[in-house]
């Protein structure tokens, strides 16, 4: 059984995934803000980030940068297998839990 | 001419980061700001934006320590307020002070190694007064108006009360701003020892 992920952990993790390695932090925050469709503070984002490559999940590589950034470099994050497992069970997990119930659930209010 | 962010605000950035991603967090931030927010917004919205993310960055950095330090008051209030003293409150006062004078310590220390500047404690140390206060009034709050409501079973010490009313929030600042501040420069040095691997 690998990591257990948190949904935050989650989000971040497959917009990791998803820019395929060339993810930085500024693609990453926007990513996980159309994932979860609301505002997302960066420091919540590069918290996530520096647990999830200290659990090995992720790792990271400096790269270059730009005039817009005033020079400052970049740091590119992409998912371990081990990071790629936890999504996996991750997603096994949450359909687990919702076998045999009709989406979206009805009910009284 | 090329928008910037308010330059303060940029160098607290710089003094809550690790220092490993201080260039690619305030480059990061600067990138957004520049390209996305301030062409969306407007300069002054983009700058209310940015102070968001150092709010971010600084509540992050003060939580745990401020809690802690905020337990510590928060105890030392409702113990003044229900239990009453024999030695007019010396025991206790030297607890807290040396509690709080630990907290700092370890803040600054925290910082210093993780962000290899030694200013990084003072500033997260302040932060960690002010919330530390807050918790410590809130408490004191509560515990009059349980006490007042005869929710708490105990005969309201006045006396205890005022002396947790008594918070001496500059001391505290002060005190905060000079333990973080050099608890920063030993963790600071720490980083430079070289590891010796024994085996």
């Amino acid at each position: 059984m690998s990591d257990v992920l948190g949904i935050f952990e989650q989000a971040v993790l497959l917009a990791v995934v998803r820019l395929e390695g060339d993810g930085y932090g500024r693609t990453i925050l926007r990513e996980v803000q159309r994932r979860l469709n609301r505002e997302v503070a960066a420091s919540a984002v590069y918290a996530t980030l520096d647990r999830l490559e200290a659990k090995g999940l992720a790792t990271s590589r400096e790269g270059a940068g730009s005039p817009v950034r005033g020079g400052r470099t970049k740091r590119h994050f992409t998912a371990t297998a081990q990071g790629l497992r936890a999504l996996n069970d991750a997603r096994i997990a949450t359909a687990n839990i919702w076998r045999g119930f009709a989406s979206p659930l009805k009910g009284r209010s | 001419m090329t928008p910037q962010p308010p330059a303060w605000a940029q160098a607290l950035v710089s003094l809550l980061v690790p220092a490993r991603d201080r260039d690619s967090i305030s480059g990061d931030l600067l990138e957004e700001y520049r390209e996305t927010v301030v062409p969306q917004r407007g300069s002054r919205a983009a700058n209310a934006w940015y102070l968001r993310q150092v709010a971010g960055f600084m509540w992050r950095a003060c939580l745990p320590f401020g809690v802690a330090l905020g337990a510590t008051l928060a105890v030392r209030e409702v113990i003044d307020a229900t239990i009453p003293t024999t030695d007019n409150y010396h025991y206790r006062a030297a607890v807290t002070t040396y509690l709080a004078f630990g907290t700092y310590s370890l803040t600054g220390l925290h910082f210093g190694w993780r962000t290899d500047r030694t200013l990084s404690g003072g500033v997260v140390a302040t932060a960690v007064t002010i919330v530390a206060i807050a918790m410590a009034v809130t408490t004191l709050v509560a515990t009059t108006a349980l006490l007042s409501a005869g929710v708490i079973d105990r005969v309201p010490s006045y006396e205890g009360l005022r002396e947790g009313l008594d918070v001496p929030i500059a001391p505290m600042l002060a005190v905060g701003g000079v333990f973080g501040t050099l608890g920063a420069a030993i963790g600071r040095a720490l980083r430079r020892i070289p590891r010796i691997d024994l085996i």
